[in-house]
């Protein structure tokens, strides 16, 4: 997260000196242990961002950039949306998910191949919002508290590792609850990053985003 | 008597199928056309490496339908390529190079469908790679569209139709003379490169649009790895 984006983020509560003295124990501490992860995380109603999604490849030279916006709303409510290079919007709520793909002017309902993949990897990023990075017994969770804490699971399954090596997730020193960017491995020269910008927190989200595309 | 009726309706099915699996015949092209038609012969084709993105919209037999980002580095030099496809978020579901054999380097289900990589691979030589062999043999369709007719290995021939200016498709026939796979070329970008592809399989069915996202042309030939 760039410095200007957590600025704007912030400029809304404007904190006094003394304000951020107290909370100052609160915020290096929060990421430093899974129950610091989860009481932090319990605090967070709701979560909108902007992200930066870079794909790396042995075959791509430069990454291949998507952009779009990030919404969560606890308990379980998603809003996932690219908007470019190609539009589209998956969305979770009460547990469905639905994956929506721009046409034209008109918005169509996609049921392709990869999303009930996707229902799991979106089930994994409600975990995550709930700071409860060591839920799925299938991944072996490890915390690297340090300038950047970092959250590594690796897949126990041997199926599973052929799909991804590693997800490494960092947290934001500054936000409570929040995290700064995911990394996804499928293998050394081939992972995603996500980086999450303009970050604002427990701010009411309505349900229709949640529901509908638009 | 009777047996011979009886015959006559499977011999009609056979004339008609044969009727059908005639390939198109070419007319004569106005020789006037024909000095430009070299260009026309090469034009939607890749004519050095490049790396392109592409945003591919999938629709199978069915009705199921798909988007995917696809990465492809090709070189029609030595014919090579590597292609990547992805999901929007980044989860390679499919990756494959190409070159005098095929290799499989990862496919998601239910991407490792026996037949799938070959499919794929064909799809990118016949867009993207000028047919190989001899100088097309040129003439014009039935409706006047000019034509360059390529001669396939193993039989058969692919045919490049000048729709218009914009516009050419490319055609599949197999040794009987059956239409397998066509590609339209809807537009192309400044760089000459297509920027709206549209492929369509027969047998098994399915189409593939591409709408092309990013492109780079590539320093060292024959490298696509």
């Amino acid at each position: 997260m760039s410095r200007r984006s957590l600025v704007s983020g912030t400029r809304r509560a404007r904190p006094t000196v003394l304000g951020l003295l107290l909370c100052l124990p609160f915020l290096i501490a929060w990421a430093d242990s899974w129950e610091g992860l989860r009481q932090a995380s319990s605090h967070v109603t709701s979560i909108e961002a902007r992200f930066v999604q870079k794909k790396n490849l042995p075959i791509l030279a430069r990454p291949f950039v998507s952009r779009g916006r990030f919404v969560f709303q606890a308990p379980g409510s998603l809003r996932w949306e690219y908007d470019n290079p190609v539009r589209s919007v998956l969305l979770m709520h009460e547990g469905a998910v639905k994956r929506y793909l721009k046409e034209g002017s008109a918005w169509r309902e996609d049921a392709g191949v990869s999303l009930s993949a996707m229902q799991t990897v979106l089930s994994e990023i409600l975990n995550w919002q709930r700071g409860r990075f060591d839920a799925n017994p299938r991944f072996e969770a490890s915390l690297q508290a340090g300038q950047e804490t970092r959250v590594t699971l690796v897949p126990k399954d041997a199926a599973m590792k052929k799909m991804i090596r590693s997800i490494e997730l960092t947290l934001s020193r500054e936000q409570a609850g929040v995290m700064k960017s995911v990394r996804i491995a499928e293998e050394e020269r081939s992972f995603t990053l996500i980086e999450f910008q303009q970050v604002r927190i427990n701010r009411p989200q309505p349900a229709s985003l949640f529901k509908d595309v638009e | 008597m009777n047996a011979t009726l009886r015959l006559v309706p499977i011999l009609a099915i056979v004339l008609l199928a044969g009727a059908c699996a005639a390939p198109p015949a070419l007319r004569p092209l106005d020789p006037a056309l024909a000095s430009s038609m070299s260009e026309v012969c090469g034009r939607p084709f890749l004519k050095g490496p490049q790396r392109l993105v592409h945003s591919l919209e999938f629709e199978l037999a069915g009705g199921r339908k798909g988007v995917a980002v696809g990465v492809l580095v090709a070189d029609p030099g030595t014919r090579t390529f590597r292609t990547v496809l992805m999901t929007l978020e980044g989860w390679v579901l499919f990756d494959i190079e190409g070159g005098e054999s095929l290799t499989v380097h990862r496919a998601v289900p239910p991407f490792d469908a026996p037949g799938f990589a070959p499919r794929m691979a064909q799809d990118i030589r016949l867009a993207f790679f000028s047919p190989k062999g001899a100088s097309p043999v040129l003439g014009r369709e039935e409706k006047g569209s000019p034509v360059c007719r390529f001669d396939r290995e193993g039989g058969g021939f692919t045919d490049l139709v000048r729709i218009d200016a914009g516009r050419m498709a490319l055609r599949l026939y197999d040794a009987g003379g059956e239409l397998r796979k066509s590609a339209t070329f809807r537009s192309f970008n400044n760089a000459g490169l297509p920027s709206l592809l549209e492929i369509r399989s027969e047998d098994p069915s399915y189409t593939l649009r591409l709408t092309l996202l990013e492109s780079e042309v590539l320093a060292a030939e024959g490298d696509v790895r």
